[in-house]
């Protein structure tokens, strides 16, 4: 079974607001923040690496973005997949979500034999959630967004779409697209035999050509849509003790405030 | 010749030869064993325990020999002192015996005669009888009576006790035999010197020669049978700790306790950590066959008086049952399947509750070395098993991404200090100490008030220092004991390579951990430091009246050793001085201080971690002992001890009884500083 992971390096978003400055409606992040495998794209990793080791196969990890975007495909690699490759070209800059997947479904054309696609449902930095369709669209193929669970019988992939009430099972034919939720699987820590074969590892680069990609449709030339204002919303946080002579008493009194609230 | 001296083999026909025999046959039995190990123990990665040769003879006497661990535990000393002494007595005499008659027969010249002849009857013969004699009966006594539930009870423990005290009955029967037939016949006034048989001798001399002969003669070979029969039993008994004991004794770290060691060529190495025999050094391997059994480990370790899994006795001995398992296969050249030792066999759970705390290696009578084994076992679930609990994940997370153990902003390291006017290194390079904040010291709220009320100390003293300030990460110390050397080596090297560049040689540190990391550990990676902890520092300020103490503070004090200043670094005084000048003080100590302190539950990156196993969390334990000695202050002098208590009092509803307070506060307070 031949797998490919979408995975996107971001600044860690778990990082204060002090830690990014926003310019011209882009955020800039301080100097020496760290960056990570978004959240839910190394959950991704990890059920793609668990399907390989129970029935074979191949993990190809990708990921488009600038030439940093090597030490979380590295990390990736550290984990147990098979390959990598970086999408980089300047024009490939400041795509938006379209843009991006066309670049993600052109090298996933390229891989070619691929069985699954598998992404996060959403990236850390945006929480926009549109790659995976835009993935699917492009190449065509059934799309899962998002699953909490994925097996495959043999013959098809067993996958459980989450929706707000539970999850539905599907039963889906490869090629197909599945967005990962947090709940597929716990990312690994790598083993030191995986960091040091990944530091050795060499990560080809794809560019536009590379692709045959028409630079004029992905990156800024090819956005089809435009971040209107960006700002940082003003949070306050009040902080309320509630008091009570026993635990029932203060329960009751909390339920009453979040009732207040609208909070339940 | 009528001069007090022992007639040798009385009694005893030219057949007296065939007791060589049967000692050489004991003694192969013996050296055969010795041999078998020495080549399990071979299998083992080298390990450099040949230096230092007077420090180790040294430690034979104190530990093999004086074993001055013993009176910790008096029915122990009595039981161990007596069976030891008197034994090794026996054996001198044994051997006194043996080289007179040699003497005297090959050379016609008597050594032991005369008076020279009774002293050794009394103060070595029958001394040693004496003193084994009561050390057996103290044995069954606490054995079988007071029941300590350290020991372990099996047949073994009770064949040797029996033969043991067999022998010794039997070898004052045989004497008293003699002294029936001859010096109390003869020459009476000698046979008192005997005097541990000769109550019996005078009980037997009615008898007749006719009974006395035959039953001397049988009783004397019975008496060469099980003696002979006793040293074999060396090699297949817990007693192979007699050979085994000064053994790994002698092979002892030097270093500190608690230092460990880097994984060598960590780049190019196979395997990591340890889990097959081999995996282990020779040292570990030693340490396994040393270990006795007695419990005493076990019975002083934090995480299993808390009722959780981790024991480490257990530990050692699942290396043992391991070598025997393994090891002559391994041997033979074949690769042993079957369980596993990590994961099957110790369990994972076990290692991840250690706390590196060496309240077991301070306990050992043997002086093994419980932590490295634990922690090279820990790496090999780190970095060669990826089996790694979720809250450790995180930390490395953490290390790797942002250089400390929260995750917090590399950038804000130096933020606690904005208003204070400390300098960098950068600044002042030309400061007498570099303080080491750390982490904890850095970022987590409680801990940043100790760092500025050290500041406002340093300063009003007019101590010249600078820190890194953003420049600064993590030591590794968490990284390294939770198994992650390579995370560790890292952090070291990163670390290293800031205070070269400053040509940094003199560190002040409020962090034990640090501190134990920086003085010990960075040597190995090319960082030599004099590195002071603050205790100390603020021990000598105060001593010389640069800090003065007007104030009164707190008013019943006690005080909690960090493992890893106390135990683990012998710094255990300074502390206490500074505590005993704050006026209106006292400092009452809590029962386990100074070397037998109890962690507070937070070393080897245990702070980090949920206490998810056992029926108590070990900071509550160590606060019951607080509050035994009923203090209004707890005060510490490690961020993580800190960390832990503030965490129990809270939990437990002490905060307005019990505070917990650093030295540095109680000091600063105490000079009339700000401590805000
Ligand atoms: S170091 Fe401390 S916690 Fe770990 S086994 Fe030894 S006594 Fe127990
Ligand atoms: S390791 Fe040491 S303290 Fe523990 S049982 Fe063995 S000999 Fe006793």
């Amino acid at each position: 079974m031949n797998i490919v992971v979408c995975i996107k390096y971001v600044p860690d978003w778990e990082a204060p607001a002090s830690q990014f400055r926003i310019e011209d409606s882009r955020l800039v992040p301080a100097p020496g923040i760290a960056y990570r495998i978004s959240d839910t794209d190394d959950e991704a990793i990890e059920a793609a690496l668990q399907l390989k080791e129970k029935h074979g196969g191949r993990v190809t990890a990708i990921s488009l973005g600038p030439a940093s975007a090597r030490d979380g495909l590295k990390h990736a690699l550290a984990m147990g997949c098979d390959q990598a490759v970086l999408l980089d070209d300047p024009a490939f800059e400041d795509s938006d979500a379209a843009g991006t997947a066309a670049v993600l479904a052109a090298a996933i054309r390229k891989l070619g034999d691929v069985d699954l696609i598998l992404t996060g449902r959403q990236a850390a930095d945006w929480d926009q959630g549109q790659v995976h369709a835009g993935i699917a669209e492009f190449l065509g193929l059934p799309a899962v967004i998002p699953a909490r669970h994925i097996e495959w019988t043999g013959s098809e992939f067993i996958v459980h779409r989450i929706y707000e009430e539970g999850y539905e099972e599907i039963a889906v034919k490869p090629p197909c697209v599945v967005a990962c939720s947090n709940e597929i699987a716990e990312p690994r820590y790598p083993t030191l035999r995986g960091i040091m074969a990944a530091s050795r590892a060499q990560i080809p680069v794809w560019t536009a050509a590379d692709l045959g990609i028409d630079p004029g449709r992905v990156g800024r030339a090819g956005r089809r849509t435009r971040v209107l204002r960006l700002y940082a919303p003003q949070v306050e946080a009040k902080c309320e003790f509630i008091e009570g002579e026993n635990p029932e008493e203060i329960a009751a009194k909390l339920v009453q405030r979040l009732r207040e609230e609208k909070l339940l | 010749m009528d001069l007090p001296h022992k007639e040798s083999f009385f009694n005893i026909g030219p057949e007296r030869y065939l007791n060589y025999l049967f000692a050489l046959i004991a003694l192969v039995f013996v050296g055969y064993h010795i041999y078998r190990r020495y080549r399990i123990w071979r299998l083992g990665k080298p390990e450099l325990r040949f230096d230092r040769i007077p420090a180790r003879v040294s430690l034979i006497l104190r530990y093999a020999l004086a074993q001055l661990k013993m009176p910790r535990d008096p029915w122990a000393a009595v039981v161990h002192y007596g069976i030891f002494w008197g034994y090794l007595l026996l054996f001198v005499a044994t051997t006194l015996d043996g080289t007179t008659y040699w003497l005297k027969t090959l050379t016609g010249y008597e050594v032991l005669v005369g008076p020279t002849y009774l002293l050794y009857k009394a103060l070595i013969g029958n001394l040693g009888g004496t003193l084994a004699l009561i050390g057996l009966l103290a044995a069954f006594y606490w054995r079988l009576v007071i029941r300590p539930p350290r020991l372990r009870y099996q047949t073994e423990d009770w064949v040797i006790l029996g033969l043991l005290l067999f022998n010794v009955l039997n070898g004052f029967e045989v004497q008293a035999l003699r002294l029936a037939m001859t010096d109390l016949r003869n020459h009476p006034e000698w046979a008192y010197w005997a005097y541990g048989s000769y109550p019996l001798a005078v009980i037997l001399s009615g008898l007749p020669d006719s009974v006395l002969r035959p039953l001397h003669w049988a009783s004397w070979w019975v008496h060469v049978l099980a003696s002979q029969f006793a040293v074999a039993f060396i090699a297949y008994s817990k007693l192979e700790h007699i050979i085994f004991g000064p053994l790994n004794i002698f092979f002892r770290s030097l270093e500190p306790r608690g230092t460990l060691k880097p994984i060598p060529n960590i780049e190019t190495a196979e395997t990591y950590g340890a889990n097959r025999v081999p995996d282990f050094t020779w040292k570990q391997l030693l340490d396994a066959d040393a270990c006795i059994r007695c419990g005493r480990c076990t019975a002083n370790c934090p995480a299993n008086l808390t009722g959780k899994p981790l024991s480490p006795k257990k530990i050692i001995l699942d290396l043992k049952a391991e070598m025997d398992r393994a090891g002559p296969l391994y041997l033979r050249g074949r690769q042993p399947d079957g369980p596993s030792l990590v994961g099957d066999i110790t369990t994972d759970d076990e290692l991840w509750d250690c706390l590196t705390c060496g309240a077991c290696m301070e306990a050992c009578p043997m002086e093994i070395e419980h932590v490295p084994t634990i922690v090279e076992e820990r790496r090999y679930l780190v970095l060669n098993e990826g089996r790694i609990p979720r809250d450790v994940v995180n930390l490395f997370n953490n290390l790797e991404r942002s250089g400390n153990p929260w995750g917090y902003p590399p950038t804000t390291r130096a933020d606690w200090a904005r208003d204070l006017g400390v300098r960098t290194i950068a600044e002042d390079p030309g400061a007498d100490y570099l303080w080491w904040v750390g982490c904890a010291g850095s970022y987590d709220e409680r801990n940043i008030r100790i760092s500025r009320a050290l500041a406002r100390i340093l300063q009003a003293a007019g101590v010249r220092f600078a820190i890194l300030g953003p420049e600064e990460t993590c030591t590794g110390d968490p990284a390294r004991r939770a198994g992650h050397e390579y995370l560790y080596q890292i952090l070291a090297q990163q670390n290293i390579e800031a205070l070269n560049r400053y040509g940094v040689r003199k560190i002040l540190t409020a962090c034990p951990h640090c501190f134990n990391t920086l003085k010990n550990e960075y040597r190995a990676f090319g960082g030599f430091y004099e590195v002071v902890h603050h205790s100390q520092l603020i021990a000598e300020l105060v001593e010389t009246g640069r800090v003065r103490l007007e104030r009164p503070v707190g008013q019943r004090l006690t005080y909690h050793d960090p493992c890893y200043l106390g135990r683990h670094n012998g710094v255990y005084d300074p502390a206490r001085l500074a505590l005993t000048r704050l006026p209106g003080a006292s400092l009452v100590e809590m029962r386990l201080h100074r070397h037998q302190a109890f962690c507070c539950g937070g070393g080897g990156a245990r702070v980090f971690m949920t206490e998810t196993r056992g029926h108590k969390r070990v900071n509550h334990e160590r606060t019951d002992h607080v509050l035994a000695v009923n203090p209004n202050v707890i005060a510490t002098a490690c961020p993580f001890c800190m960390i832990m208590f503030e965490d129990a009092l809270k939990t437990r509803n002490l905060t307005d009884r019990l505070e917990a307070r650093d030295l540095a506060e109680l000091v600063a307070e105490s000079a009339g500083l700000s401590l805000k």
